[in-house]
């Protein structure tokens, strides 16, 4: 039979995880140790469920001294007291954070949300290496970000790396088998991509569209099949709950 | 003989004695399950890490031993304060993977090797009929560590060799060869005294240990990572050289506090298609 633990008993010492500057912010596992014996802790994999954990494996300081050194866990930098449906994320500057499951989420989408026309900005700019950064970001705030690979596919069309186009065309599929990605790649790059070279009339452009949302109106008018975010994120949303 | 075949021949000695005396495991000596041989001559080897190892294996081209890491300084033996367990029980100059799917440690990326590699590199090679880093904590917690040491070496086989006693456990332990691959482990108990603590898959899966390294160019079957990781710059340009060398990669989209139990699930699937 599974263990069980009482949040109540735990508090958080560490992640079950070592991230790099491509993966920040992010959500991560908790490593609990348990308030009443300072030298017990609580390893991932375990579930949260309400207000208990649900599984998991028992170890030492000593445990989470060698998973640091061998690269499978972080500390932070002062305990934080376990809550029912609390999510421990890292932010940008490898800062800890805890805060409600929903707002956690919300926290992260609205980076990733906030990135996208940056983004998109730096692609006109023809700075690419600033927008798949930015898109990146956006990707480790919420995998689910359908915008984020699209900027990627396009930076990547742009300095011709067709075969990283394809990879971000894979990683779509992943999470939207039924979207036409490709498609999407090239409305994309004709909206958002450089500025079209002289003789034409510098600096004018057919308007920025930064949204996911307003390429869905540009492909119900342009005859492309158009895809319903609002489904998609669904079934993201049930993948992540 | 040698050490590692003497320990062979004794442990498949010992499995035959323990299942003619366990009644769960008779009928099983008698007519074992057909898939037996198949399962144990197929299973690849795997490996799992974290995003930054991953990404440092990848750079480097190389799976490599903490010995090996230490001595190009890129991660030092005492980074974490104490000594790796690797040093307590001499494993230190070891690659570790597994015969089977992703075990330990509960990471987020994985690799799968063609099991051909055990032709290649396993005259330095040395497998186990459990997880070796697991005797000190699991599977003899309480025996003291020159003891822990002994029953780690008591039980090192040959490689490739060592699949025959693979085989016969999947034949007389297991009320299917293919239950190997779940969680729920073995029904019989077998020969081996071990505690679990918890019951845990690290007691029943096999671990091949290769000496220094281990290329991860052409030996590679398959490899699992997340979305995050697999959008960076330098994966996309690994993810397209892979795919072009026929490696299958598979992007796992991971639910909040369960990437370790998805890379579990995804490689067990995959095990399952590749060999059946």
């Amino acid at each position: 039979m599974t263990k069980t633990y009482n949040l109540a008993d735990l508090e958080i010492v560490g992640y079950s995880d070592v991230l790099t500057v491509d993966l920040v912010p992010r959500i991560v596992p908790p490593i609990f140790r348990f308030r009443a014996e300072a030298e017990k802790l609580l390893i991932p994999p375990f579930r949260l469920i309400d207000d208990h954990v649900e599984g998991g494996i028992e170890g030492d300081e000593s445990d989470l001294d060698r998973f640091v050194g061998n690269e499978q866990a972080t500390r932070i930098p002062q305990p934080i007291q376990a809550r029912p449906k609390h999510h421990l994320w890292i932010d940008e500057h490898f800062k800890p954070q805890y805060g409600p499951e929903g707002k956690v989420v919300e926290r992260l989408r609205a980076v990733a949300k906030k990135n996208i026309p940056l983004a998109w900005e730096a692609i006109h700019k023809e700075d690419f290496d600033t927008a798949l950064q930015l898109a990146q970001t956006a990707i480790a705030a919420d995998e689910f970000s359908l915008d984020a690979l699209l900027v990627k596919a396009v930076a990547d069309k742009l300095r011709g790396h067709d075969d990283r186009a394809a990879v971000v065309a894979k990683i779509a599929a992943v999470t939207y088998p039924d979207v036409s990605f490709d498609a999407l790649v090239d409305e994309c790059s004709r909206v958002h991509g450089p500025a079209p070279a002289p003789p034409g009339p510098v600096g004018v452009h057919d308007g920025f569209s930064n949204s996911f949302d307003d390429l869905a109106d540009d492909f119900s008018s342009s005859g492309y099949p158009v895809f319903d975010l609002s489904e998609a994120l669904t079934a993201g949303e049930q993948v992540i709950a | 003989m040698g050490r590692l075949q003497g320990n062979l021949s004794r442990l498949l000695t010992e499995l035959n004695t323990y299942a003619q005396g366990e009644p769960v495991c008779q009928p099983r000596l008698a007519a074992p399950h057909a898939d037996c041989e198949f399962v144990a001559r197929n299973l690849p080897l795997t490996h799992s890490r974290g995003a930054e190892a991953f990404r440092r294996i990848c750079g480097l081209g190389d799976l490599l031993s903490r010995k090996e890491l230490d001595k190009r300084g890129i991660m030092l033996i005492k980074a974490g304060g104490r000594l790796p367990l690797e040093v307590d029980l001499g494993t230190v100059d070891c690659v570790f993977t597994y015969a089977g799917p992703f075990r330990y440690p509960e990471t987020s990326c994985g690799f799968v090797f063609d099991l051909r590699i055990e032709k290649v590199y396993g005259a330095t090679a040395v497998a186990t009929p459990f997880d070796s880093g697991g005797v000190v904590k699991h599977l003899r917690p309480h025996d003291p560590l020159p003891d822990q040491v002994a029953f780690l070496r008591e039980h090192e086989f040959p490689v490739p060799a060592y699949r025959q006693y693979l085989e016969a456990c999947l034949a007389v332990l297991f009320a299917s060869p293919w239950e190997y691959l779940g969680k729920e482990g073995p029904d019989a108990d077998g020969p081996i005294d071990i505690v679990e603590n918890p019951r845990t898959p690290r007691a029943w899966t096999f671990e091949v240990r290769f000496k220094d390294r281990l290329p991860i160019t052409g030996t590679l079957l398959a490899v699992f990572l997340p979305v995050a990781v697999a959008a960076e710059d330098w994966a996309r340009a690994k993810i397209s050289s892979w795919t072009a060398s026929g490696v299958d990669v598979r992007i796992l989209k991971a639910p909040i506090d369960g990437a370790w139990e998805r890379l579990c699930e995804e490689s067990v699937s995959w095990i399952r298609d590749r060999i059946k």
